[in-house]
């Protein structure tokens, strides 16, 4: 064992950052003793913020809630799924969906056909038997349709979609073939659940999935992310709906998705946070300057223990295995 | 170089006897943990004088609420959402699993901090800074699918809505779909965790192995 009284290499400060003030590197018996008090501590503090504060529970939406409350929003997306002008149908490879107006709007109705009635059937067979751009023209012309009992935008803030007041969608009229039929008896399955059930029972073991994907289909539910202060461009990163207490510690890709140039891009978003994460794990303990920043600024003095004015430092239990340490001045 | 500690005089002066002696019983029995199986022999039984700092404790309570997030979340998991969501119980062992999680993030900044504020990161060390940053970076992924994993509104609309910048590749090359929650609950229970407990393993073998650095 050696006994030359000098400080490991590693622990050395590094050539032309000498140290600025005295530490006391003797050895002591380790604090543990305070790990099972802090421990107690903190589990007392979890426990009552976990009884009293609770946390964020806010229930989850349902296809059959979301279209009770907004039957016209729902009567759109569906007509959006046929023209394929909704989210997923833009994202339909990327989601690895079948044709959207397949999944949530036919498919459903020819498998409940046998319970909506015969008009429904016959509803279907008509646009199915029809060309595509059939299809398509009488779904566009009934999307068009529906905008005209959709009220104006309210302003004034965040941008929202409205949705077409559904008491007036039997005055509609117009070259929509059996479209008008489709949508009412997909809305009516929608909003007794049944449309629910058979987007979780054609794709088992993926819960959810389809139904979260149609929800964010209809209006509501930007709508109410932006109604509680919750897309991105309203710091929604660090928010949680109907709760005081948010990620706060995702602050920093926030302000990079909301103050940097073309933050708000997923691209651009992710450049930027690698970005950060490479100046923080090389540049920062790497780069000469900055790397001596702490000690520039003296802060190791405000972390680290020294001992109060006549304190005894008590014996190191170890010291014939530390016959280097010393107490450290200046130098 | 580390020093076997099984030497008659190192099992002398860490006994149960020699710490009372030292510091009386109360110490002696709260630190105990630190001299019986399974940790007697993986901590070091003495730290520095400067290291005494609450500072130098949030690595320790950080490492303290992933334990306890493991143990909440493994009783989480294993009632499933029906349950936590909708027992008075199981709300709140929730409520304290989103806490954990919420004081696992502050104290490890805090221990950021302090590595940082003392040039902890120098020569050797910044291949412990390097593990230690991909622990933040995994945890905020962490707790990003356990937001998602959450079964609530808010994680169906962050599902959707984070899509286009956290995902950049079609739904993680089409592996998985955020939307899907039985993926999300898989990744946040069986995936990350194994990962991060990986990663904090090989980051407390490091202090163990490089000691406690001196201050710049």
């Amino acid at each position: 064992m050696s006994t030359t009284p000098v400080a490991p290499l590693e622990e050395q400060p590094a050539a032309g950052e000498p140290s600025e003030a005295a530490v006391v590197t003797q050895h002591v018996r380790h604090a543990y003793w305070k790990y099972p008090i802090i421990a107690l501590a903190l589990a007392i503090v979890l426990g009552l913020l976990g009884a009293f504060a609770g946390s964020p529970n806010s229930p989850r939406a349902t296809i059959a809630q979301t279209t009770r409350q907004d039957p016209g929003g729902a009567a759109l997306a569906l007509t959006q799924e046929l023209t394929r002008m909704s989210a997923s149908a833009g994202n339909q490879q990327e989601f690895g969906l079948g044709p959207p107006g397949e999944l949530f709007v036919t498919g459903p109705l020819r498998s409940f056909s046998p319970l909506l009635g015969g008009n429904i059937a016959a509803a279907l067979a008509q646009y199915q038997a029809a060309p595509s751009s059939q299809q398509a023209t009488w779904a566009n012309n009934y999307l068009k349709a529906l905008a005209t009992i959709t009220p104006e935008s309210m302003g004034g803030g965040m941008e929202t979609a409205m949705s077409p007041d559904y008491a007036k969608i039997n005055t509609l009229h117009g070259d929509f073939g059996p479209v008008p039929t489709l949508i009412k008896a997909d809305v009516q399955l929608a909003r007794t659940g049944h449309l629910e059930q058979y987007l979780e029972a054609r794709d088992p073991g993926h819960t959810l999935h389809l139904v979260t994907i149609w929800l964010y289909d209809h209006p509501k539910m930007l709508n109410d992310a932006v109604a509680n202060g919750l897309t991105d461009d309203q710091w929604g990163m660090v928010k949680e709906r109907g709760y005081s207490v948010g990620p706060w510690y995702l602050i920093i890709p926030a302000i990079i998705h909301v103050e940097f140039p073309n933050g708000v891009t997923g691209t651009g978003f992710v450049l930027w946070n690698l970005l950060v994460a490479l100046l923080f794990i090389f540049a920062l303990p790497l780069l000469p300057g900055v790397r001596s920043l702490p000690r520039l600024l003296r802060l190791p003095r405000l972390i680290v223990r020294r001992p109060m004015a006549g304190e005894e430092i008590p014996p190191d239990p170890d010291a014939g295995r530390h016959p280097e340490l010393q107490e450290v001045g200046p130098p | 170089m580390a020093q076997p500690e099984t030497t008659e005089t190192t099992s002398d002066v860490h006994g149960y006897r020699a710490r009372v002696a030292e510091h009386g019983r109360f110490r002696a029995v709260m630190e105990s943990f630190a001299y019986l199986p399974p940790f007697g022999g993986m901590f070091k039984k003495t730290s520095p004088f400067y290291a005494e700092s609450y500072w130098y404790c949030m690595g320790g309570i950080t490492f303290l609420m992933f334990v306890y997030l493991t143990i909440s979340g493994i009783i989480l998991a294993w009632l499933g959402p029906f349950w936590w969501l909708t027992n008075s119980v199981g709300m709140v062992l929730k409520s304290t699993h989103y806490w954990a999680a919420q004081a696992f993030f502050f104290f490890l900044v805090l221990h950021l901090i302090r590595v940082w504020a003392t040039g902890a990161f120098r020569g050797r060390r910044w291949l412990n800074w390097l593990l230690g940053s991909a622990v933040l970076l995994l945890g905020l992924g962490e707790n990003l699918f356990g937001l998602l994993a959450r079964g609530d509104w808010e994680s169906q609309f962050v599902a959707m809505h984070s899509d286009d910048m956290l995902f950049t590749q079609p739904f993680f090359f089409h592996l998985f779909s955020p939307a899907n929650f039985t993926a999300d609950l898989a990744i946040h229970v069986a995936v990350i965790p194994v990962i991060l407990f990986g990663l904090i393993i090989a980051h407390l073998t490091l202090v163990r192995l490089q000691g406690i650095a001196r201050p710049l």
